[in-house]
């Protein structure tokens, strides 16, 4: 395994919500088991039969009574059968054999959480859903209970729900009845910034009872990921600095057409956001290693070395990572002068410049459409796709109805997303100096861009000539 | 007699790129006036000394509305003109029932109110939503609220008033030449202003369908009367800039009409031949036109120029012209719409989340799509959460005015609105809308226009589906895209075991 694979633990001593090599591998849908486990007690045995009805009934009518006497046991119908549960259990396919021959069963993956019993350890999501569970534990414990009510329904009303529930059976015996306690974290400081995301979940997060619950969850899904995305980046900034580093998002359709002057900025915003968050990472970085003891009396570079193998093993990183890591590090050091600096290290001996940390968010985001173009060279920019935006509305302003300048507004200050001046135009200091035609305007233009999607899509309805409202589900 | 000083006046209105009630004079604002029937209902919400609000976008006529009002009608009322040019600090005393107030504003003034927590501009705001959903609001101790902005003047047909006012046939008599005059005098004809009428009637719904105003139509018609002095009217209804003439070319299509009895004579000026067809208002301009085709020392080019003013002028001219075919027998899903007929709609909506694959019916099915994330390809699966018969929607229009005994008039807006009876569901049906249904829905993510079509749809089917949805029987629809084919499942679905059923 190369030294770039293991860079990871290196930096999550600077930033714990930073993900790893392979960040498209990061999904909604692992995010949300991540994020929910805590809370439930799965039974392995039964996920696993039930995951494997998707692509194999005759196995699991085998391996089980109980599934045998509910599923139908004629090949036509079993067929038939496996195209249901693939439609209920994998709308995003992310569900998968174990093995190449595909004739047996399913292995670590994860299904739509519908019900509780669903919920399961695994599927990498690489801290995220963890981190958004802390978050919500800590300003809103309370929506943790309606989050279980949700997962565990003691009735269905909806075909969706009631075919979860006769074959996994009482949903209430999978709820882990002391998880408050047992979920106790070691305490953290948490800033205002985290207190907007944990303000954000708690508003996807209710208790429905009928058919609406399906689309909760899924809304709640990618919310995890959008979240868990804005607490590896501007959250940690915030962490760092105090304050929320702004950032340009493109309104219109995306991925947008490249020649457009709000592409452009946006393309560019999103390379500053990047070296803004890049530099904290390094700044962090030595300023935890360097709060580490150390030998008196040597050299910086040795210093630094000591200090840095002090804080993986305190990190409990696996020997041979740290083998691979020391030796890496070792070598870097003994190749520089002492004029070296952390941001030399995290590029040359952890293979981390910026353009890594914006292949890891580009990834991330692409699944929720976040981030565009989804593949190719273009220039990478934040987008909101039409999902994101529902759920960018649902969060941001819950059930009630919001003005839509308030709403620009709201999110810009609360998560850092400028689309548009808003009903306060103080964003504009942050974007003194960009480009020529004039940044007031296009702020203006991306903000009527995304107007016009809002009432497309019924998300926001006009009343007169200057006046808009955003609306959450209910109202539209 | 057409008075000088109002003359300036009604031109400067006519004339004017944002022509301004405010800004008329009472001779020109009384001469203007077109009756729609809001003015009774105001009238009679008056004399129950009601608290009355007049709502509506700028140019939709709330300040008409107010001063069509004698001193009489309002006496014992506080006005308040515009609520937005009213001190915020005295917001919360309009309504503090020691005086009835008669207030008109723009919708945004009346939601700042409620976002300040003025309990009354909540309930305001609540009967104006009601109102724009088409839904009955019943409480005598709340304001009458009327939505002026709702009152759709193309499809009510006040056009005709509009081009008939007095002032306005003496303006053409006396500042304009022979051959517009005679031109403008076929409107004097009802089935002549009639075509005209439901051209803009038309044409007020394409876009995203939201009607035109009185200010976009009184622009219209000044355009009609004014602009080009070589054009007639029905050469310049569609060609010129204003919203109204804009949205006629999207429209209309001159071209596209045949002649099939009457072309060749229009062609050959056989006047003999043409006199006949021709409503009486229409003959002068055709035998004029005539004429200047019989005309020898007409160049091609000029000929055919004529010829093509001929068509038109036989458009809105005939006794039967192929106009009034063109919109009887229109049988397109927004034709259905404007007609209340829930069917059509239902079965479009089934066709178009189905990718048009499979035949469905006229249950809207209540589909549940609930992956998370952007892949190229949408879902091949699908599964309903079941199925609503038409029966249960209807189609209603928006209301003009609320809170006061329907039974009055039968104004109605014109906003339509789809409404699942049970739930009270609803989504604006728009025309875009219906656009984008009636074409192939895409099973490409990246067609991202039509994704929020999708949306808009979709969470209508949600809203419904949290209602309707029976949790016995599950409908799985499994898409084959490239052999552009579907097959269907139906399962029985008991606490005990799951069973396939016929589907």
């Amino acid at each position: 395994m190369s030294t770039k694979l293991r860079s990871i633990e290196v930096l999550r001593l600077a930033n714990e919500c930073l993900v790893g090599q392979y960040p498209d591998r990061v999904v909604p849908t692992f995010v949300f088991h991540q994020f929910a486990a805590p809370l439930f007690e799965p039974d392995g045995d039964l996920v696993h039969l039930i995951s494997t009805l998707a692509f194999n009934p005759n196995w699991c009518a085998c391996k089980s009574r109980k599934i045998a006497q509910i599923i139908p046991s004629v090949a036509n119908d079993q067929a038939a059968l496996v195209s249901t549960m693939q439609g209920l259990l994998n709308p995003d396919r992310r569900l998968f054999l174990a093995n190449a021959t595909k004739t047996a069963t399913v292995g670590s993956s994860n299904t739509f959480p519908l019900i509780a019993g669903l919920i399961i350890r695994g599927g990498a999501d690489e801290g995220l859903g963890r981190r958004c569970f802390r978050v919500l534990k800590h300003f809103h414990p309370d929506s943790l209970q309606i989050l279980i009510n949700l997962l565990s329904p003691e009735e269905a009303f909806d075909p969706v729900t009631a075919l979860a529930l006769t074959l996994s059976g009482d949903q209430r015996r999978f709820v882990e009845q002391d998880w408050c306690n047992r979920t106790n974290e070691e305490s953290t400081e948490f800033t205002e910034f985290d207190k907007n995301c944990a303000d954000f979940l708690k508003n996807l997060i209710s208790s429905i009872g009928h058919a609406g619950r399906i689309y909760a969850i899924r809304d709640l899904e990618i919310g995890l990921q959008f979240i868990g995305l804005l607490q590896m980046t501007s959250g940690f900034v915030a962490r760092c600095s105090g304050t929320i580093p702004n950032i340009f998002v493109y309104g219109g359709m995306p991925p947008g057409p490249a020649n457009d002057m709000r592409v452009r900025f946006s393309s560019s915003s999103f390379s500053e956001w990047i070296s803004g968050i890049w530099r904290s990472i390094g700044e962090r970085l030595k300023a935890v290693i360097e709060s580490y003891p150390s030998l008196p009396n040597e050299a910086p570079a040795k210093v630094f070395f000591q200090q840095l193998r002090i804080a993986l093993v305190n990190q409990k990183t696996r020997d041979k990572d740290l083998r691979v890591l020391l030796e890496a590090v070792s070598g870097f050091l003994d190749e520089q002068d002492d004029d070296w600096t952390i941001f030399d290290l995290l590029e040359d001996a952890l293979n981390f410049p910026p353009s890594e940390l914006a292949r890891r968010v580009r990834a991330l985001g692409q699944s929720i459409g976040f981030t565009a173009p989804d593949r190719g060279e273009g220039s990478v920019r934040l987008v909101l796709d039409t999902p994101l935006l529902n759920v960018l509305i649902r969060g941001a302003i819950g059930n009630s109805t919001m003005n839509f300048e308030d709403f620009i507004s709201s999110v810009s200050r609360r998560f850092g997303l400028v689309i548009g001046p808003g009903s306060d135009d103080s964003v504009m200091a942050s974007f003194n100096g960009q480009p020529d035609a004039g940044v007031y305007e296009l702020l203006l233009l991306n903000q009527d861009s995304l107007q016009e999607r809002l009432l497309r899509a019924g998300f926001a309805r006009a009343y007169s000539d200057s006046h808009t409202e955003v609306l959450p589900h209910s109202l539209s | 007699m057409f008075k000088r000083d109002i003359e300036s006046d009604f031109l400067r209105f006519l004339r004017s790129s944002a022509a301004n009630v405010e800004r008329l004079s009472d001779g020109v604002r009384q001469a203007l006036n077109v009756a729609t029937g809001i003015e009774e209902v105001v009238r009679t919400a008056l004399r129950a000394k009601r608290d009355v609000v007049i709502a509506g976008t700028a140019g939709s006529g709330k300040t008409h509305l107010l001063r069509t009002l004698t001193g009489e009608d309002l006496t014992g009322y506080r006005v308040i003109p515009d609520l937005a040019a009213h001190p915020q600090y005295e917001w919360s005393r309009v309504f503090d029932g020691t005086q009835p107030a008669i207030v008109a504003g723009n919708e945004g003034a009346f939601l700042q109110g409620a976002s300040a927590g003025f309990e009354r501009y909540s309930q305001i705001v609540a009967i104006l939503h009601a109102t724009q959903r088409g839904e009955v609001f019943e409480d005598p101790s709340a304001p009458v609220v009327i939505d002026v902005a709702a009152f759709d003047p193309a499809g009510s047909r006040v056009l005709r008033q509009m081009v008939r006012v007095e002032m306005l046939a003496n303006y053409v008599k006396e500042t304009k030449s022979d051959e517009e005059r005679i031109a403008w005098d076929m409107l004097s004809d009802d089935l002549v202003v009639g075509r005209l009428e439901s051209l803009v009637d038309t044409a007020s719904t394409s876009g995203k369908g939201e009607g035109f105003t009185f200010r976009q139509l009184w622009k219209f018609v000044g355009e009609l009367v004014g602009g080009n002095p070589s054009k007639f009217w029905f050469e310049k209804l569609h060609t010129e800039e204003g919203e109204v003439a804009s949205r006629i070319a999207q429209v209309f299509f001159p071209n596209s009409f045949c002649f099939p009895h009457i072309g060749n004579h229009m062609w050959h000026g056989d006047m003999a031949y043409l006199r006949g067809k021709f409503l009486p208002a229409a003959e002068p301009l055709l035998e004029m036109l005539v004429s200047q085709i019989q005309d020898r020392a007409y160049g091609a080019d000029e000929r055919n120029n004529t010829f093509d003013r001929l068509r038109l002028l036989a458009l809105f001219g005939l006794k039967v012209s192929p106009l009034d075919d063109h919109w009887r027998f229109s049988t397109d899903l927004w034709a259905n719409v404007r007609q209340l007929q829930v069917r059509p709609l239902i079965e479009s909506l089934n066709r178009y989340l189905s990718y048009g694959l499979i035949d469905l019916g006229d249950e809207l099915e209540l589909w549940c799509q609930h992956d998370s994330e952007r892949k190229t390809q949408k879902p091949k699966v699908l599964m309903s959460m079941g199925r609503v018969a038409s029966k249960e929607f209807s189609i209603v229009r928006s209301r003009v005015f609320n809170n006061l005994d329907p039974s009055k008039t039968s104004l109605v807006g014109c906003r339509y609105v789809l409404r699942h009876l049970a739930s009270a569901a609803n989504v604006v049906i728009t025309k875009d809308l219906l656009d984008a249904i009636t074409k192939p829905r895409s099973f490409k993510t990246d067609d991202r226009l039509g994704v929020e079509y999708d949306w808009r749809v979709l969470r209508f089917v949600m809203q419904v589906a949290s209602n309707a949805a029976t949790p016995d029987k599950l409908r799985v629809i499994e898409f084959d895209f490239l052999k552009r084919s579907a097959n269907t499942y139906a399962w029985q679905i008991s606490a005990e075991r799951i069973r396939r059923v016929a589907s």
